[in-house]
Parts: C-alpha cells; structure tokens; sequence
C-alpha cells in the first residue's frame, strides 16, 4: 500500500505485541499508530476507488472495530478467569450482537428527512412527554407558514400527531418481537454453550453459533401472523406519514407556483392512457389495412374468375359455330 | 458451559489474524479501479423505451434452430447470468451452441411510473418475441424466465400458446403462497397502493432491504465479518465485489406493475386461480401445453421449492420435466453446478425438442 509513511511490518508487530501483552496480563495500550493507519488508508481508498467501494469500506471498518473491539474485552474478562466471567463474556458478546440488530432496524425504518432527526436522540420505548424531541419535530412542523384556511391547517396538524402517533406504536409493536426473538436467540445460544457435544475455541465458532441462534428465532417469529402484522403496520405507518410530508409539501410548492408531484402524476398518468389509447389505435389501423389488403385481392380473384369463366364460354361458342359453319 | 473451549492464545491469535487481513483487504482494494460485470459481447437489435433487446450469438455450430429468449426479473439486472467468465451461464448456453436474446428491461425512472403489467407482457414482451422471430427466421421460440421473468414468461405462453416452441420457467413462483413463502408473509399486510401513492416507482434498495430481511443475520453481521476473507486477495475480491454490485445494482420497480404484481399475484394468488389480468386478457395457465422444463433451487430462500413445483397441476404439458438444483436462488445460475450441470442440461433438452 503506497502512502502510509508507515511501516506495515511495525505496524503489525505492534498488533502482535498488543494482544500478547492482553494475553498475558501486562498493561496494554492500543497502538494509536494503527487505528491512525486505518482511517487514513480508508480516507485515500474513499478518494481513489469506485464509488461502490464507499460503502464497502464503510461498512468494512465500522464491523472491524466492533469486532476488534469486543474481543479486547472477551480478553480481558478472560484474563479474570472462573465460570461467572464466562457468562459475562457471554453475555457482553449477547448485548453486542443485539446492538448491531437494533442499528440495523433503525436503519430499516428511517423516517422522512424532517423527522429522522429526531429518533437520533430519542428512545423507542420512552413515554411521550411535553418536552421530547418528538413534541418538538410537531412543534416545529407547526411553525411552518400557514396555508390555506384556519380549519384546514387544524385539520393537517391533526393528521400529523394521528399518524405520528401510529408511527411510533406501530415501531414499539415491532421492536417488541426484535426484542423477543434477541431473547430466544441467546437463550438457545446458552443452551448450545452447555452442550457437551459444542466446543467453542474461536471468536468466529461463538458468532456462527449467535448467527444459527439468531436466525433459528427469527425465522420462527417471522412465521407467525402477529410478528407479520406489526410488519404491514410499520410499514404502512411509515409510508403514510411520508406522504402526509409530500402532501404538505405540495400544497407549499403550489402556493408559489411551482409545480407539484401530484400534477407531474396526473400529468403522466393521462399520457399513459394516451399512449395506450394510441396503440390500440395503431392495431386497429393495421388490422383494417390487412383486412382491406385481403378483400381488394378477394375481389380481384373473383374478378379474374369471371373473365375465365366469359373468356371460355366466348371459345365455346366460337368453337360451336365454325363447326356449324363446316357443316 | 461445557461447550466454551475458548483460549487466551487462540483468540488474540484470531484478532491479530482478523486485523491483518482487513489491512490486506485495503491493499487490495486500492489496486482495484473497477469490477467489471455482463462482459460478453451483444447486438442491441431491437430498443423500445429503456428496454433493449440484446442478441448473443453462438462461437460454436449452432445446434438449435429455434432461437431461445431469456426474459429476466424487472428486480436487479440480467448480467447476473453473465456475472465474470467463470460463472457464467449466458457463456456456457453460446459455447453449447445456442443463439441467445436476452431482454434488458432498463432502469425505469418517473416518466415510467404508469407502466403496468400490460405494458411489460402484452407490448414490451410481445414485441420482443416477435422481433426474435424476425430475427431468426422462425415461427416460434423458445422461452426462458428468470424468477418474476418466469412469472411473465408463463403469463405471455398462457395467452400466446402458438407463439412459444418450449418453456424453460427458472426458480419461477407459480404459488405465491406456500406456507415457507416468507416474501409472501411479509408483504401480506402491506398497502401496495399506499406504497405506490408514497413512492410512486418502488425504490430498489427498499426492494434489497426486504430480501435482506429473510436472513439478517447471516446476510447482514455474518457476510460483514466475513468480508476481509474475501478481499485477501484480488482474484477473489473481484469475484466477491462483482456479485455485490449485482445485488446492490437494483432498479427501481415501475410503480402501477409493482402495484399489480404485489397484489394480483403476492396477496391474491390469482396466477394459479386462473383470475390473474395481464391488461384486459385473463390468464389461463391450462392453455400452456408446450414442453416444460421447471428449474428451481432446493435451498432457494427467496422462491421456495414448492412455489415453483406448483406449476405442474395447473399446465396442460404432457411434456413436463423438473430440473432440481442443490443451489438457492442465486446459486442456480452462479454455483460450479450451473455451469457444470444446468447449462447442459438446458442445451440437450432444448435440442431433443427442436
């Protein structure tokens, strides 16, 4: 790797020497050098490659961390020895794994721009009081100029906290079988450590046995008919709450003129329609052109048939008549 | 806990391992510049809106008459199937002496946003069968649908019998409801209109977001942790990055056909009712009496085994074989199998029936 200004070689000896000193209980500080190396490779990588590799590296160097992270303590809860450490092991990985679950459905179910602020600071399972960051993206919602008549703006910030209400029931619904399914998983991940027939001695051994745990669970849970309607409710509830936003933003864009999506939908639906209507039409003009064709050439045959038929009954009758003349 | 064997040694070891080959990872990346996909060279010999017909034709003596058609997913993009040389499917197909036309349906945009499934099967995959016949000179072709391509190609046969010589349906939903159909069960309580109204063209990664959802784990936290064993070294980091631009590269769904899809066939299971609606044509699968090769995955988790086996109780093929993969959805067209076994396989029978 060109750049660095670093030595690679030192730089992985120092990892070396770093877990070795974990290992064998002596202080150890993380070689800053390292974590400095990464961020600035990462950066150049950023800068350099495709774009696909963005989000790679992104998601190559938080997981890493995460990892290297959790091992550091399994290490040093290690160091400790005994049988109750071993579970707080356990249980660290547990909390860690179910960590990275609860990220990824925050990422799953983001909220329309306005309001995905709010979640960053915000708990799911908080109460609703006065003064959290929730009241306070309606509040701010309500600061927006006010368009149209009094009732109809009433009417909007109704339909707001009704359907940011459902939102965030419907998310707590949701969160509760995650919540479930972490449960199940970790009971069955214990239940597997206390199985004689299991011997653990990687890292990568105990994240396969959470993976088959996790997914064991969750492949249960999905199964079930409550699991799949707090699936449809989120989803139903997120979507309506977009949509409130892009109707509040239209009336905003068609109160200064500009166009809004609703006319651009209207507006391409009707050319929709045209342009089927236009084929159809098309189909039928090609159809009455063959059908034309075929009865121009029927004509024509019977036609010549005709003529045939006068042309030969003309020979007979010359025919008949020199014979009548010889004689 | 019995089965905890952990030892000081072995996990630092692990660590250090770990973060050595992240750091061999980003070496590797820095000398790659770009993961090229869909390499094998094509015509364009017909072009409708964004859609593009591509013709490939065979390096070898060409041993079908019959052209075949490949309809692909309007769901991810058709160069799955010509992914890099090693798994390709599209290349082992030529090599065995097939003329094949493959339909790229594009990337719709807004000014799609009211294309239905009348547009995609009685125009757009009409005009592509009839320009394939064009092409080749012929009556009829053969017909082969990947996944939702399967669906469609199924629906087209269904309403077009004369059109299609034999039809090769691949990892294809026929029932949308078996009981292990979890993309089914997910999308049961979900308002596909509201998501239309919402979105208007379903964005692709919402559509990755869901097939991510029928294993989180092992396709989320798992496949990252196991990523700097796969950029160790080049050869393997393209093969790795080239499937990962496939699966991310996904375009978004034209919003009424997603409307109908998600309802007709999803919610409804009107394929199989005999009910389905391909525009104002009612689609009756007992018209399909053509030769039928099924292919399904025994491990695909997207389109389970039993939603394609379904098809045989609602044809009228007395012609009609079942071509089991040890693979899952993907699998079937990149795994060593799919080269080894499924192309052949393809090949012979289509050549048994030309």
């Amino acid at each position: 790797m060109e750049n660095s200004g670093l030595n690679i070689e030192a730089l992985l000896d120092a990892q070396k020497n770093y877990w070795k000193n974990i290992t064998s209980g002596s202080d150890a500080q993380s070689p800053e050098e390292w974590a400095a190396f990464i961020a600035k490779n990462q950066e150049k990588i950023h800068q350099d490659a495709p774009q696909q590799f963005s989000q790679l590296l992104d998601i190559l160097g938080a997981q890493s961390s995460n990892f290297t992270q959790y091992g550091e303590q399994l290490l040093k809860q290690f160091k400790e020895g005994g049988e109750q450490h071993l579970s707080e092991a356990v249980l660290q990985f547990q909390q860690y794994m179910q960590q990275q679950t609860s990220e990824a459905l925050i990422q799953q179910w983001q909220l329309p721009e306005q309001f995905a602020a709010l979640f960053k600071t915000h708990s799911f399972q908080d109460d609703l009081l006065f003064d959290n960051p929730f009241i306070s993206g309606i509040k701010s919602l309500l600061e927006t100029p006010v368009i149209g008549t009094q009732r109809e703006s009433q009417e909007q910030l109704r339909e707001v906290i009704k359907l940011t209400m459902e939102y965030q029931e419907a998310l707590q619904d949701y969160v509760k079988h995650y919540s479930s399914i972490n449960k199940s998983a970790s009971s069955q991940m214990l239940n597997t450590l206390n199985t004689k027939e299991t011997k653990v001695s990687s890292l990568q051994q105990l994240h396969d046995i959470w993976v088959d745990a996790y997914e064991s669970a969750y492949s249960k849970t999905v199964m079930t008919d409550a699991y799949q309607r707090a699936h449809g409710r989120i989803s139903n509830a997120l979507m309506q709450l977009r949509k409130f936003v892009q109707d509040v933003r239209d009336i905003h864009f068609q109160s200064v003129g500009l166009a809004t999506r609703k006319g651009l939908d209207t507006a391409l639906q009707r050319q929709h329609k045209l342009r089927k209507e236009m084929r159809a039409n098309r189909r039928d003009v090609i159809e009455l052109q063959q059908q034309v064709g075929k009865l121009q050439a029927d004509t024509t045959a019977a036609l010549l048939i005709e003529l045939k038929n006068e042309v030969t009954a003309l020979k007979k009758e010359v025919a008949t008549l020199k014979n009548a003349a010889k004689r | 806990m019995n089965g905890f064997d952990l030892d000081l040694a072995t996990v630092s070891h692990e660590l250090f391992e770990f973060n050595r080959k992240l750091l061999k990872s980003y070496t590797t990346l820095n000398q790659l510049k770009e993961v090229d996909v869909d390499s094998t060279p094509y015509d364009v010999i017909y072009q409708e809106d964004k859609l593009k017909l591509r013709y490939y034709k065979t390096p070898s003596e060409k041993r079908c008459k019959t052209p075949l058609l490949i309809c692909y997913a309007l769901v991810n993009r058709p160069y799955m199937i010509d992914l890099e040389a090693k798994r390709s499917m599209l290349q082992r197909l030529l090599a065995l002496g097939l003329d094949i036309y493959l339909i790229d349906w594009g990337y719709p945009d807004a000014a799609d946003r009211y294309l239905d499934l009348d547009d995609y099967i009685n125009e757009y995959l009409n005009n592509c069968v009839n320009t394939v016949c064009q092409h080749a000179e012929t009556d009829q072709t053969n017909l082969l649908g990947i996944c939702q391509g399967g669906t469609f190609s199924l629906c087209y046969t269904a309403l077009n019998p004369h059109k299609i010589k034999n039809l090769i349906p691949m990892v294809t939903p026929v029932d949308f409801q078996t009981k292990d159909n979890l993309l089914y069960h997910l999308a049961k309580y979900v308002d596909a209109d509201l998501a239309v109204e919402t979105y208007g063209n379903i964005p692709g990664s919402m559509l990755n977001d869901s097939y991510n959802s029928l294993m989180p784990m092992r396709l989320g936290v798992q496949k990252n942790l196991g990523m700097p064993n796969q950029l160790e070294d080049k050869e393997r980091a393209l093969s790795f990055l080239r499937m990962e631009k496939w699966i991310y590269d996904s375009p978004d769904q034209a919003g009424e056909a997603f409307r109908e899809f998600i309802t007709q066939f999803f919610q409804q299971n009107k394929l199989i009712k005999g009910e389905a609606m391909i525009g104002d044509k009612q689609v009756n699968l007992a018209n399909i009496t053509q030769p039928i090769l099924n292919i399904f995955g025994r491990f695909d988790h997207l389109v389970p085994p039993n939603a394609s086996k379904a098809l045989k109780k609602y044809v009228a093929s007395s012609d009609y074989q079942v071509m089991e993969v040890k693979a899952g959805h993907i699998g079937v067209f990149v795994s060593g199998k799919s080269q080894t076994h499924v192309a052949p396989a393809i090949v012979d029978w289509l050549v048994e029936r030309d």
